[in-house]
Order: C-alpha cells, then sequence, then structure tokens
C-alpha cells in the first residue's frame, strides 16, 4: 500500500480515529487513549476541525428501529435532466439517506430508507420528473461506512 | 421503541452535532441535564441511536478518488463469500450492500488515486463482473432523519 500524502501525525490520525468510533469521547478520555493532555487534545481536534478534516459529528440512528425498514439503490439514469435542480432538490427528499453524483452511465446513486413499498413507490414517482430510475432492494449491509483508520495505511519501513 | 416529539428533538440536535454536552442539548430542547442524559440511554440502548461518527473529509486526508462499483455475477463467476472478505479485507472500501437482482454487490470505495482505485478492484475481479463509476460529487452524504417535520412521512407510519 502507498505512504499517504498527509501532514497529519501520529497521533493526529489516532484522534481521527478515536472519534470516528465514539464522537461523543471526552477530550479526557481521548487523552488517555492517545496519550495526550486534555488541553492539548482539545487544541488538536480543533485544529483538525479548523481545516475541515472533521466535517461534522453525527448520531448515527438505525432506520429500522424508527420505522423505516425498507432500504433500497436507486440509479438514475441516463443524462438527467436539470441535474442542478435535482441536487438543490434532493437535499429536500427525507428518505434519501445518500446521494452520490456520478460519471458514467448512471448520474445518480440514492440510497432511501422508506416504511412500504406503496411509499418507495410514491418516492419513485417524484423521482420520475428528474430520470428514469431503476431500484435494486438492499438486502444486507456488510459494510455500512467504514471507520478510516488512517494509521493503517502508513507504510511502516 | 415509540419516540415523542422531546425524543426527536434531541435526536436532531445529535445528528447535527454529536458532540453536544448535555446541558446544551437540554438548553436547546427544554429539558434538565440528567433528563438529556436518560433519555439518550434509553436511546441507545434500544439501538435507536448506533453510533456517534466524526465525518472524515476523504479529500483532506489524501482519499481524493471516491468509486462506486457494482458486483455483478456473470455467468456464474460471483464468489459471495470471496467477494465479502475482499471487502472487509480493504480498508478503502467504506460500504458494502448486499442487494436483490443483477447487482450483487454494490460497494463504495476512497481511493487515494485512480491507480490505487485500479488495484483494489483488481482483487475483485476475478470473482465478479465490475462496473465501476466515479463520484462527483455527493449532494448528501449524511442526511438528518426527522420524522416529525414530515407530516406525510408521519401518517404512513401511524
Amino acid at each position: 500500500m502507498n505512504t499517504l500524502k498527509s501532514n497529519l501525525d501520529i497521533t493526529d490520525r489516532a484522534i481521527l480515529c478515536e472519534l470516528q468510533r465514539d464522537a461523543r469521547l471526552s477530550y479526557a478520555e481521548i487523552g488517555r487513549r492517545v496519550g495526550l493532555s486534555s488541553p492539548a487534545v482539545q487544541e488538536r481536534v480543533h485544529k483538525l476541525e479548523d481545516a475541515g478534516i472533521i466535517k461534522g459529528y453525527h448520531a448515527v440512528i438505525d432506520t429500522d428501529k424508527i420505522g423505516l425498514p425498507i432500504r433500497a439503490i436507486v440509479k438514475m439514469r441516463g443524462s438527467c435532466r436539470y441535474s442542478n435542480v435535482f441536487m438543490e432538490a434532493v437535499q429536500d427528499i427525507p428518505e434519501v439517506m445518500q446521494c452520490h453524483h456520478v460519471l458514467g452511465e448512471d448520474c445518480f446513486y440514492l440510497l432511501v430508507a422508506v416504511a412500504s413499498m406503496p411509499h418507495l413507490e410514491t418516492l419513485l414517482e417524484s423521482l420520475y420528473e428528474y430520470a428514469e430510475t431503476e431500484t435494486t432492494m438492499i438486502l444486507t449491509s456488510p459494510l455500512e461506512r467504514r471507520l478510516i483508520d488512517l494509521n493503517a495505511f502508513v507504510q511502516e519501513s | 421503541m415509540k419516540l415523542d416529539t422531546t425524543d426527536w428533538a434531541i435526536l436532531r440536535e445529535l445528528q447535527d452535532d454529536a458532540r453536544l454536552s448535555y446541558a446544551e442539548i437540554g438548553r436547546r430542547v427544554g429539558l434538565s441535564s440528567p433528563a438529556v442524559q436518560e433519555r439518550m440511554r434509553r436511546m441507545e440502548e434500544a439501538n435507536v441511536i448506533k453510533a456517534y461518527r466524526a465525518d472524515i473529509n476523504y479529500e483532506a486526508v489524501g482519499l481524493p478518488i471516491t468509486s462506486i462499483t457494482r458486483l455483478m455475477n456473470i455467468q456464474g463467476k460471483l464468489n459471495i463469500d470471496k467477494v465479502r472478505e475482499i471487502a472487509q479485507s480493504i480498508p478503502q472500501v467504506i460500504r458494502c450492500y448486499h442487494v436483490m437482482g443483477q447487482d450483487e454487490y454494490i460497494v463504495q470505495i476512497v481511493a487515494q488515486s485512480v491507480g490505487d482505485l485500479e488495484t483494489i478492484l483488481h482483487h475483485f475481479s476475478d470473482y465478479a463482473q465490475l462496473i465501476s463509476a466515479i463520484v462527483i460529487n455527493s449532494p448528501v452524504e449524511h442526511s438528518t432523519i426527522d420524522l416529525e417535520q414530515v407530516p406525510h412521512l408521519k401518517d404512513i407510519l401511524e
């Protein structure tokens, strides 16, 4: 594996790893794990935030548990009509958990969570004004947003 | 677990900023700090809240290329166990979905370069037919779920 170009040192990388695993850890607890004082951790975390390396901290909700048990990947096909309009509009579609604009034969990939098949149907109808869709149901997610351990990318020599 | 309006208010705050203190969440939703803590504990135990995650900028940490790759089974070439094993073992594979239909798996990969992506795809290519698309941008990477704000969704669920 190539050495990752990065100006983050091994401690920054360790902090990023801890915060991806549990974003609610206190500075003191992170400090204990990476071997720093609490103010030193705080300073590093602020630097990582200011540099845009940490974009935010989010609670991850189990869509099964809140009544949205069906998940699907929707491919929006062909040259998307009004793709700029769609990129704006998609922000306000609550069923869309992820939206990726891609190069290639499909133009957007959406991950949606819905309550029922009629609910999915209604959603797909509303997407049809932008592009033709092709929908695939998700059976399981063996990997859901893996934690990036940057130290694993660094070649030890 | 039945969530009330206050639970949803807490969830909204935590999806937006998971590092808020109990006291600050309390101020925003009108509860004492221990009451917030108790509600969060219940939602964590019921697995409504699965985790609290820092969201990192892949590009800024040196992983600027993102691809969505469909792994298809053509002429019985696909080896499900092998594909799963490879997906788990490569750190750049950040998401993997087992899906119905022509695509058997859909994976998301973040790579250091196009060359790096090619190397990763090569690991899969003996076991599945691949179709990759490069992500230009991701208008929604993390969405805040708020059923309280979506009346028609609420109707469907009730």
